[in-house]
């Protein structure tokens, strides 16, 4: 008989469930039944089983390379010294920061002639340059006696 | 009188046999078991011996099974070690240390799933595979095209019963999914690779 008929929904069921677990004497012979009535049913069967085969058969078994274990082991220190640079990287641009600071502070406070333009409140730099030498009396000037 | 013992003794001997070796197979299991438990203890701790102990211990089962969910070797290595690397690194958070190889495993399933739903996204254009007619490499190439036209799940879930051969239990645990969502993801995936495969072969 061709084509479909009743009972092809729970055919294709059974015969999905058959690659999992054993039937029932009762699923048995519902698909023995059905597969004599529908053609269509059978040659879903078979691809089935085929295309399972086919692809089963496929199924891979590669030989890892010999520096397998290598590498991962290698790429684990890695990680671990970026693990660890990530750990500190905050604490040395702390650091760097910190002396960078302390440099120019010691910079200002060493060299403070230096900056001009800058007017420090108390500082030498600031105050106006009087020169040391006394000034001079001319009493000559305007009273010179005839 | 002499037939009937020597049968009796013949039985109980073979019964006491069979009982000795699944005791010595039960013995054994339960040694690698706990030798595992040890390294990975050790492990925690940055042993190196540890690391390299259960990366040869697993590794074969690792490539084995990426290899066969990405078709592809190299990748699969790859993925195999990324594996390794996540599991090392985050080994502190292990509760159980008899749970390492099935975390692991799971790692590995996920970080494939993770490619395949790249590559599935990268994959706008797909061509149809030839009708042909035969040889294992043929096969392979053929499977690996159809595979490729699954979802990442359907495809993992039919890989890792029908080529890995897990339980429905081992899948499920593995895929972090309820049993029976393995089951009708099996059955559609079942389903969909055997029309693609009529398809293919052009019947």
């Amino acid at each position: 008989m061709n084509g479909r008929v009743f009972g092809c929904g729970r055919f294709h069921k059974l015969t999905n469930e058959l690659n999992d677990r054993e039937l029932t004497a009762r699923e048995e012979k519902f698909l023995e039944s059905h597969r004599h009535v529908c053609s269509e049913c059978r040659r879903y069967e078979r691809h089935s089983s085929f295309a399972l085969n086919m692809l089963r058969d496929a199924a891979l078994e590669p030989e890892p390379s010999p520096l397998f274990e290598e590498r991962i082991i290698r790429k684990l220190q890695v990680q671990n010294v970026r693990l660890s640079l990530s750990y500190w990287a905050p604490a040395f641009a702390g650091a760097a920061i910190a002396c960078f600071a302390l440099f120019a502070a010691l910079q200002m406070i060493s060299r403070p002639a230096d900056l001009k333009g800058v007017k420090i409140p108390n500082a030498e730099s600031s105050l106006p340059q009087h020169s040391h030498t006394l000034p001079s009396l001319n009493l000559d000037h305007g009273f010179r006696i005839q | 009188m002499g037939f009937s013992t020597y049968v009796v003794y013949y039985v109980m001997s073979v019964i006491s046999t069979t009982m000795y070796e699944a005791k010595l197979a039960n013995g054994l299991s339960a040694d690698i078991a706990a030798q595992e438990r040890q390294w990975v203890s050790r492990c925690r701790v940055g042993d190196e011996n540890a690391l390299g102990f259960l990366i040869n211990r697993h590794r074969n089962r690792l490539v084995r099974t990426a290899t066969n969910l990405l078709r592809d070797r190299h990748e699969a290595e790859d993925v195999a070690q990324e594996a390794f690397l996540k599991a090392f690194r985050e080994i502190g958070k292990l509760r159980d240390d008899r749970a390492f190889s099935g975390y692991l495993y799971r790692i590995c399933v996920r970080l494939c799933m993770d490619r395949l739903r790249l590559k599935r996204a990268e994959l706008v254009e797909f061509d149809a595979p030839q009708p042909h007619e035969g040889g294992h490499v043929e096969n392979r190439v053929v499977v690996a095209k159809l595979l490729a036209q699954l979802p990442a799940e359907l495809r993992t879930t039919l890989v890792l019963r029908e080529m890995e051969q897990l339980s429905y239990e081992e899948v499920a645990e593995v895929m972090r999914v309820p049993i029976g969502t393995v089951r009708s993801r099996l059955h559609t995936a079942r389903e969909r690779f055997r029309k693609l495969w009529t398809e293919a072969v052009g019947e």
